[in-house]
């Protein structure tokens, strides 16, 4: 959209004049070049106090996004923190609780069918990295949200959710009464907590007013779009034995390691590659300058392609339509637990 | 024992969503000087066309006297490309305009060294010599 900045020139074009009267929205930015008492004047005649104006910003965002709000004010309050109290309108702070949850229920969900086998910890793990303030935040800025946000940064308490989901929440937490509450002099920290209630926010709002598929598609397309090495998590002290304890609980052959390539044992760099077989099928290899090493990257490769199997094609519980009765779902094998040792 | 780094999610534009990269573009003109003219009358006759085609780019127009008209965008990681248009028909800078709305504000100068940045990073797999001849008796 437009913004519009008002010129004080003799020689007066009618360019603001033509494009006031084409557009639907203009936000006039007064411009003001020189000090004069005279313009200084015509300026304060001519200030206009607007509360609750869609800025071109905000305009520009939601088209860049493409949501499509039947009511504007809903996205005006999606993006209003709440320390900002030059508004009639509430703050964001209900949208934002819901699309938390969204938010957390479609991560979730997506990471829950797409690696079925997967120990808790990691999947936990993985859903936090993508539903965090840090991540949230980022994307806020990188979509360009931190422009568009109204909040203001004089209060000095910005409570952070730096109590993680993981740990228990005691009993219903009242943001006045959270034990977190931290200091920030950095605007950059600030701003970032705001950014991530907004997107929050904005997922609550489409959840609200467009649907749950609506929030959904936004969270997939926007969020679980982004790129994550999963398997670069696990971390596994003693993959043998917990190879072997997989083996037994899936009733299969214990594994065996054998030798498969070998160059310059003798030599300052030695390189083995090992294969691990269960019987007469090889689960996994690893390489390694010494044989202990390759055996060892053979039992995590092993385990990895197990427990990190991903799985390609598959319907979220969320994206089924309920009055959509041709569609039938299919749902995924629920599949077993992590072996314990 | 290398140290774990704190992992982070990498935003891949394009696989989920797109989102449109350049974010403001701002134009500046003289009323009086000689070479804001073709500016001038692209700002009265083609801009807002273009505006409305272009919903998610906020424009904005600003006069700047006694200086060469100007065109700068802004995109989302944070860098600006400005394009002086002084002595510029409205069609040439039409084209201008439009240069810098398919942009990114990735740097023109840097050179790439890799056109194509993957996260897999072959179909074929990465070639060993371990596994290229096949022992056979």
């Amino acid at each position: 959209m437009f913004s519009l900045v008002k010129s004080y020139s003799i020689f007066n074009r009618n360019i603001s004049l033509l494009i006031l009267r084409h557009t639907c929205f203009v936000a006039i930015r007064p411009f003001s070049n020189s000090n004069t008492f005279y313009n200084k004047k015509l300026e304060e005649q001519n200030k206009i106090v607007r509360k609750d104006v869609i800025s071109p910003a905000l305009n520009a965002f939601a088209a860049r996004m493409r949501l499509n709000f039947s009511d504007p004010k809903i996205l005006l309050q999606a993006v209003t923190h709440k320390s900002f109290t030059d508004t009639n309108l509430p703050s964001n702070k209900r949208f934002k609780e819901l699309g938390k949850c969204a938010i957390q229920l479609y991560i979730t969900e997506y990471f829950h069918i797409k690696y079925p086998l997967l120990h808790t910890n990691y999947l936990k793990d993985v859903v936090n990295i993508y539903s965090r303030d840090g991540t949230l935040s980022t994307f806020g800025h990188e979509i360009g949200l931190n422009y568009v946000v109204r909040w203001n940064e004089s209060t000095d308490l910005y409570t952070s959710s730096t109590a993680t989901n993981d740990e228990d929440q005691l009993g219903p937490t009242d943001e006045n009464e959270s034990p977190v509450l931290y200091e920030s002099r950095k605007t950059t920290v600030k701003i970032g907590h705001v950014v991530a209630r907004a997107v929050q926010a904005i997922v609550g709002a489409l959840y609200l007013v467009k649907g749950p598929n609506s929030a959904q598609k936004f969270v997939q397309d926007h969020l679980l779009s982004r790129d994550l090495n999963v398997q670069q998590q696990y971390d596994v002290k003693e993959p043998k034995r917990h190879l072997s304890a997989l083996m037994k609980r899936l009733g299969q052959e214990p594994p065996v390691s054998r030798l498969l390539y070998e160059a310059g044992r003798l030599t300052k760099e030695p390189i083995f590659v090992i294969g691990i077989y269960s019987g007469t099928k090889k689960l996994a290899e690893g390489f390694g300058s010494s044989l202990k090493m390759a055996e060892f990257r053979a039992a995590k490769n092993a385990l990895l392609n197990h427990y990190f199997k991903e799985i390609k094609d598959f319907t979220l519980p969320s994206t089924i339509d309920i009055y959509q009765k041709q569609m039938s779902y299919i749902p995924t094998k629920v599949c077993d637990t992590p072996a314990t040792v | 024992m290398t140290l774990k780094r704190p992992l982070i999610t990498i935003a891949r534009n394009g696989v989920g969503a797109f989102v449109f990269s350049c974010r403001k573009i701002e134009f500046n003109y003289c009323e009086r000087s000689g070479s804001s003219r073709g500016m001038i009358e692209y700002l009265q006759n083609w801009l807002i066309p273009f505006a409305r085609k272009n919903p998610q780019i906020e424009v904005v127009v600003t006069p700047r006297p006694s200086k060469h008209p100007l065109i700068t965008g802004t995109y989302l990681n944070l860098k600006q490309k400005q394009v002086c248009v002084k002595n510029k028909n409205p069609d040439e800078i039409e084209e201008i305009v439009k240069l810098i709305r398919d942009n990114t504000g990735v740097s023109t100068k840097k050179r790439f060294k890799k056109p194509v940045i993957s996260t897999t990073k072959s179909i074929r797999g990465i070639w060993s010599p371990f596994h290229t001849r096949p022992h056979s008796i």
